[in-house]
């Protein structure tokens, strides 16, 4: 028989003091990829997946950019792993978009008119106390002001 | 495969247009409009036929709305392409067709395939130019469609719809549910049916407004037969008296119009009480000038004063004039009524209780009150040697009664400068012809 090629997960250092956070995200995941969608919906059920998705790669940009606490190396390695979603943490070093919710809600195709998504308008340029959560991902407001 | 159906479609005669057919209402309060187009999106609710739908959102605090007929039907009925409701007077069908009675509903077949064909002639004949026959923009509109028909655009309608969880106490949107949080409206109209709406039969709200219309008062002549004026209200600043004059002539020799502009109404009086009757008659629930619909009533008689020094020509009672003098800029024939008591009358010219200069006091500057015999010895003063600078149109008014100190306050003040300081002659003399000849 041929030689089987097996990959094996060669964890960097300092993978020990971030796996506890990131497999408690992960459980969160699962909960929300479980949860029924009674009541809810159909586009509410989404919800929590890019809530979810937007924490986990939050906490691995933030150790990195921010806090500048992992190495480039354990970073790169989470972002190969999937633990963060390297697209938007590509968008979040931008200007203006240092809150982005999620990708859809700037991807013009997807809208009418060729626009983004209601949560991205600022809340003072909304008229007075307008409560929204966008359809995408339930977002209330991911502008950079805000 | 699917490029082909669909040209075979189009040959077919499925419509496609540029805009809508909409009415102002509909189209909303925003002149900018973004406008979504999609062609053969939907069927047409009445002839099932594909057409170009479009969507828009017809104000901020709008829902959407989109094109439910396509033009065809709405060419025939000549009516708006979302509401249903006619063109010109904003009126369903029913009430339009009965109040002008044009009664095209024989022609238009109803069942299913009568129908398709002859929207397709229509269409057809249409997109070739033929003219066909359609009656609704040549015929003139008689005194009840005016009566009923809508001169202001109704937004109401564009509102978003009832919130059906919120009905069952079920919402858990709260504050970001779109939808209304009110209970629905219940009752007769609220069972509308689109076919029956468009052809024009069994509409509940055709039915409501054909019973009012039915019993619309009209103007009662009041019992006191020497009541010759009538009361315009609701005036705008885009109503002019000679828009008022060409109304009114048409009844009867107009005596006099007097405008209020501070109270938005006119006062219009006929030499004859048979000609103010006719119009009372003829206008009272169609007056509608420049788009602003009016108000028609008649005139309430003054309070009497006996003023033998007045001998003017025009001056019998005025109906409908208030108690308050107020003068229009126009009409010099017109008299105030006079008086109530002296001290009633300062809360109407807003004369302030601080006085600090001497313009600010009317007495002072030229107002002459009967009552007060000292005042008028010193006030003499001022007003003999104001003729010098007044044409004489304005004598009579000193021998009158109370008169707004504002229009006659200013001459007399510039008078006073020019004699006073002599430096300020040169500016104040301009003005003072500026102000004399109001």
């Amino acid at each position: 028989m041929p030689k089987i090629k097996t990959s094996r997960v060669n964890y960097p250092d300092g993978w020990e003091l971030i796996e506890p956070t990131l497999r408690d995200l992960d459980a969160k995941m699962r909960e929300a990829e479980n949860d029924p969608h009674d009541g809810k919906r159909k586009c509410e059920a989404l919800w929590p997946i890019f809530h979810i998705t937007h924490q986990k790669s939050r906490y691995i940009f933030d150790l990195y950019y921010k806090r500048q606490e992992i190495s480039r190396e354990l970073y790169e390695f989470c972002l190969e792993q999937g633990y963060a979603d390297a697209n938007l943490i590509a968008k979040w070093k931008k200007a203006g978009y240092e809150r982005l919710c999620c990708l859809r809600c700037i991807q013009t195709r997807d809208h009418n008119f060729g626009t983004t998504c209601m949560c991205r308008v600022p809340k003072h340029l909304r008229e007075e106390n307008k409560v929204i959560e966008c359809v995408h991902c339930g977002c209330t407001g991911c502008a950079s002001g805000d | 495969m699917a490029h082909r159906l669909l040209r075979d479609a189009q040959a077919d005669g499925w419509e496609r247009s540029d805009f809508p057919i909409i009415c102002e209402s509909c189209l909303g309060d925003n002149p900018y409009v973004r406008m979504l187009r999609a062609d053969y999106d939907k069927e047409c609710k009445i002839c099932a036929r594909p057409f170009t739908v479009f969507r828009w959102r017809p104000g901020r605090d709008a829902r959407y709305k989109k094109t439910e007929i396509c033009q065809t039907c709405c060419k025939l009925k000549n009516v708006c392409q979302v509401c249903l409701l006619d063109l010109e007077y904003g009126l369903p069908v029913q009430v339009r067709d009965t109040a002008l009675a044009i009664s095209s509903n024989d022609a238009i077949p109803r069942s299913d395939v009568n129908r398709e064909y002859f929207a397709e002639e229509h269409d057809r004949k249409a997109r070739a130019g033929i003219d066909y026959e359609s009656s609704h923009g040549k015929v003139r509109p008689n005194d009840t469609i005016l009566k009923l028909q809508r001169t202001a655009p109704y937004y109401k309608r564009n509102r978003a719809h009832v919130c059906s969880f919120f009905v069952r106490g079920e919402c858990t949107r709260g504050a970001e549910c779109p939808y209304r949080h009110e209970m629905p409206e219940t009752g007769e109209l609220s069972q509308q049916n689109i076919k029956d709406r468009y052809y024009g039969v069994n509409d509940p709200v055709a039915l409501k407004l054909l019973g009012k219309a039915g019993e619309m008062p009209s103007l009662q002549p009041p019992d006191d037969e020497s009541i010759r004026t009538l009361y315009v209200g609701g005036l705008d600043a885009r109503i002019s008296e000679q828009d008022l004059r060409d109304q009114f002539y048409v009844h009867g020799e107009i005596e006099s119009v007097r405008m209020v502009v501070q109270r938005a109404c006119a006062f219009v009086t006929y030499t004859t009480r048979e000609a103010a009757e006719k119009a009372a008659e003829e206008l009272a629930n169609k007056l509608v000038i420049k788009g602003v619909r009016l108000k028609l009533m008649w005139g309430r008689p003054q309070q009497v004063q006996p003023k033998p020094e007045e001998g003017q020509p025009g001056v019998v009672m005025h109906g409908g004039l208030l108690p308050r003098a107020v003068i229009s800029q126009q009409q010099s024939s017109d008299q105030p009524p006079a008086a109530p008591p002296p001290q009633q009358s300062y809360n109407y010219f807003n004369i302030p209780e601080r006085v600090h200069y001497p313009s600010m006091d009317p007495q002072r500057m030229g107002a002459v009150v009967p009552s007060q015999e000292a005042g008028e010895s010193s006030k003499g003063g001022p007003s003999q040697l104001a003729p010098q600078y007044y044409p004489p149109q304005p004598h009579p008014y000193y021998q009158g009664g109370q008169y707004p100190p504002q229009y006659y306050a200013p001459p007399p003040h510039a008078f006073l400068w020019a004699h006073g300081t002599a430096s300020t002659t040169s500016y104040a003399i301009p003005t003072s012809v500026l102000w004399s000849s109001v």
